[in-house]
């Protein structure tokens, strides 16, 4: 009893500090591959005129489901993930379900443009694995998760003991980069809806910690060599899909600073945007085509805060409804 | 009750999987009970050799099938024939090595007349599926376990609590030394497609070593610790092995329900020591390349196997030579380093997942071309030290238990570091990596 109560003094010492110095949100674990896999789990229950969200972390942050679900009468399903190619979930939703709604694909070029085996396509197969390969101690385990994930931040995985030790300041070698410090970004639901938090919304050295994390000295197009072939099995796959009377919507997201300059130099918008367009044979929605997504400035140059993530929700929407890709709920 | 415990446990992970464990319960329990009232020795023989073929038929299908068919490729290869055989997808069933390894225990030493039959069917299967020890050890003989399920068992106060103090240490090894600290920088060196400098492969390969123990003795503790909370008693499976002086002592101390288990069914069935010089080294050098393979369907393994053999050969004929034990201190750190280093350097074949990797690897340990740098200071830092006060700690316990120790110490300094142990489980955040033995 002795050890479990200083444990627990311990432990309340812990929350206190993780909420109030570091920032850090309660919520689900942006990263969590079970609550992808519970979102998946639900791919059998939707109808033909529902919505499937698909991408990386871009149309993760930048569409809002519930603000969605207000204006339709339908929430899609959020299964679009950070730092990932969203290659193999798309394969899975086409090959392996008869699921015939809409799916809202996010196009982030560096992460979309990608074959097999490449680290961005790995994580995207992580999700989908996880998925088949969940035991039913892990089901259960992420069940329990459920009811407490949101309330404690030593559930956290963002602040693992294996994430804390690059926070000690020991100098690296000169060939050795410093390991990315994530500072705490957004708060997420069951539902994987996410919300930009307030500190990185308005404090600016918290936003340059996340710019100096986004900066790579020297960007490359890892799929400069093999674009036919992406754009092959793309427009093979969607057309599979569209012929047992599925729809699809491409979205490109808001940019700027360091991703507005080499963004359009290393994927051109006719290479890849508007082929990719008109190759599928389907519809897109690109930020700078409307007047006022174009002038949306995500604060760490990647991502909307959370009033912009509410209007480009609104504005994709009325795009969707107009091109009779969703319709409301009666 | 512990019973249907156990099998809603392995359940958990694959149920149809609990099938293969009825099929051998039932095939042992039936062979067992013919061995013990069977004379005739042909009948025996062939309750014997049944119990044998089921248990390792299930191994060599389900762990060494697509091992043995790719081997079967490979050689008609070098014949010039182009043999496609088909792709299995063949499911490891968690802890078949242990659960398999101990029933077999339990029809030889019938066959030997050296145990009694266990008294009901349900003891019987409970022996099979205990399920604080049945994915990944101890392998516990027969009779040492079954008798403790004869009568109903409670805990004292004090058995219960040292039990899950015990589960605490054993978690708390895992999951903030082995998944947390080590399996990081093991990951990062061992995953390296080039050739590296010696300190990041030094650091990596000790790095898994420590996750190796961490993990497995871990997961010891903890099968120790649940069963000594329900009143039931397991044997030690590690004894500070990184301490050893000599590979003789240190295996026995590393996996001891294994490597007694190997003496006991295979190194004194082949002969042991009793067929002269030539033989024995011999028949250590088989029951080490079996002990390699055991562990995983792979040549590495097999090497792995070979070193420790070799290794063991090594030192018997250094002990003929200079049969004086050293008794300086300072000497005997020295030897345990050497024996600590020279484990390490077997730690190699078993992690990497090829022989080429392997080879990349050694080079890069003994500085034969290898110039680039991989691991952040803070992960290698970390991982010397606690690296050197495993291996310092293990010499220092040689003489001693960790329960001796527990019992020893002050109330206060346990109760505080138990606290501690206890913070660390609930916020390490560890990704739940499963335990290496579990694929074994």
């Amino acid at each position: 009893m002795g050890a479990l109560a200083l444990a627990t003094l311990f432990l309340s010492v812990h929350e206190w500090y993780w909420g109030q110095i570091q920032h850090w949100p309660k919520g689900h674990d942006l990263e969590s591959l079970d609550v992808w896999a519970d979102q998946r789990a639900r791919v059998a229950e939707l109808s033909e005129e529902d919505v499937i969200i698909l991408g990386s972390s871009r149309a993760h942050f930048n569409i809002n489901i519930h603000r969605w679900d207000s204006l339709t009468g339908r929430r899609p399903l959020q299964l679009a993930y950070p730092g990932s190619s969203p290659l193999h979930p798309i394969e899975d939703i086409i090959e392996k379900t008869d699921f015939r709604g809409t799916l809202v694909i996010g196009v982030a070029p560096g992460l979309f443009y990608t074959v097999a085996g490449t680290w961005p396509a790995n994580r995207g197969k992580a999700l989908v694995d996880r998925y088949y390969n969940r035991t039913y101690a892990q089901r259960f385990n992420q069940w329990v998760y459920d009811f407490i994930d949101p309330h404690f931040h030593y559930l956290n995985q963002e602040i693992s003991y294996e994430s804390l030790i690059d926070y000690l300041p020991i100098p690296n070698r000169d060939s050795i980069n410093d390991p990315d410090l994530w500072p705490p970004m957004v708060r997420m639901d069951a539902y994987r809806n996410i919300r930009m938090i307030p500190i990185m919304e308005n404090d600016t050295a918290h936003q340059r910690k996340q710019k100096k994390i986004w900066f790579n000295p020297n960007p490359k197009n890892r799929a400069a060599d093999t674009i036919d072939a992406i754009m092959n099995h793309y427009q093979q796959l969607f057309q599979q899909f569209k012929d047992r009377g599925g729809k699809v919507a491409f979205v490109n997201g808001p940019v700027t600073g360091y991703y507005l300059k080499h963004q359009p130099v290393l994927w051109p918008r006719e290479d890849y945007w508007d082929r990719l367009l008109n190759e599928c044979g389907c519809p897109g929605y690109h930020y700078l085509d409307h007047p006022e997504t174009s002038i949306m400035e995500p604060p760490e140059w990647s991502h909307l805060n959370r009033r912009d993530a509410d209007r480009f929700t609104e504005i994709l929407v009325e795009h969707l409804r107009e091109d009779k890709l969703i319709s409301d709920a009666l | 009750m512990l019973l249907l415990a156990s099998y809603i446990f392995y359940g958990l992970w694959n149920p149809p999987l609990i099938l293969l464990l009825w099929i051998s319960t039932l095939i042992d329990w039936t062979a067992g009970q013919k061995l013990a009232k069977v004379e005739a020795k042909a009948k025996r023989r062939f309750w014997l050799l049944l119990s044998m073929a089921v248990n390792l038929g299930f191994l060599g299908f389900f762990k060494y099938g697509n091992f043995l068919l790719e081997n079967f490729q490979q050689m008609l290869a070098l014949f010039g024939q182009d043999y496609q055989p088909p792709k299995w997808d063949i499911l490891l069933p968690m802890g078949i090595s242990f659960y398999t390894f101990q029933t077999m225990s339990y029809t030889i030493d019938l066959y030997k007349k050296k145990i009694e039959p266990a008294r009901s069917f349900l003891d019987f299967s409970l022996y099979v599926t205990f399920f604080p020890q049945l994915v990944a050890g101890p392998i516990v003989r027969s009779d040492a376990l079954i008798p403790q399920f004869y009568e109903p068992k409670r805990a004292s106060e004090s058995a219960f609590f040292l039990g899950f103090l015990l589960l605490t240490i054993g978690l708390f090894e895992k999951m903030v030394f082995a998944d947390s600290l080590l399996s990081p920088v093991a990951d990062a060196i061992f995953g390296s497609k080039e050739a590296l400098l010696p300190l990041d492969a030094w650091t990596g390969v000790l790095a898994f070593s420590g996750q190796i123990f961490f993990d497995f003795a871990g997961y010891s503790l903890c099968a120790i610790g649940i069963a000594m909370m329900l009143g039931f008693s397991l044997p030690d499976n590690f004894r500070y092995p990184y301490g050893s002086i000599g590979f003789s002592e240190f295996w026995g101390r590393w996996h001891i329900s294994l490597s007694s288990w190997l003496r006991d069914y295979l190194y004194i069935p082949l002969g042991g020591n009793r067929k002269g010089f030539s033989r024995t080294q011999i028949n250590l050098m088989l029951t080490m390349l079996l002990g390699g393979l055991w562990h995983g369907a792979s040549w590495t393994f097999v090497v792995w196997g070979f070193l420790h053999g070799s290794y063991l050969i090594i030192e018997r004929l250094v002990r003929l030579r200079w049969p004086v034990k050293p008794s300086k201190g300072f000497i005997q750190v020295i030897l345990a380093f050497l024996t600590f280093s020279a484990v390490n350097i077997t730690w190699v074949f078993f992690r990497a997942e090829d022989f080429k990797s392997a080879w990349r690897l050694l080079l890069s340990l003994f500085y034969l071309g290898g110039e680039k740098a991989v691991l952040t200071s803070n992960f290698m830092v970390l991982t010397l030290l606690l690296m050197s006060l495993v291996f310092f700690g293990h010499y220092a316990m040689r003489k001693h238990s960790l329960v001796q120790l527990i019992e020893k110490s002050p109330r206060w300094l346990i109760l505080s570091l138990w606290g501690i142990m206890l913070f660390a489980l609930f916020t390490v955040q560890s990704s739940g990596e499963q335990f290496i033995y579990f694929q074994f």
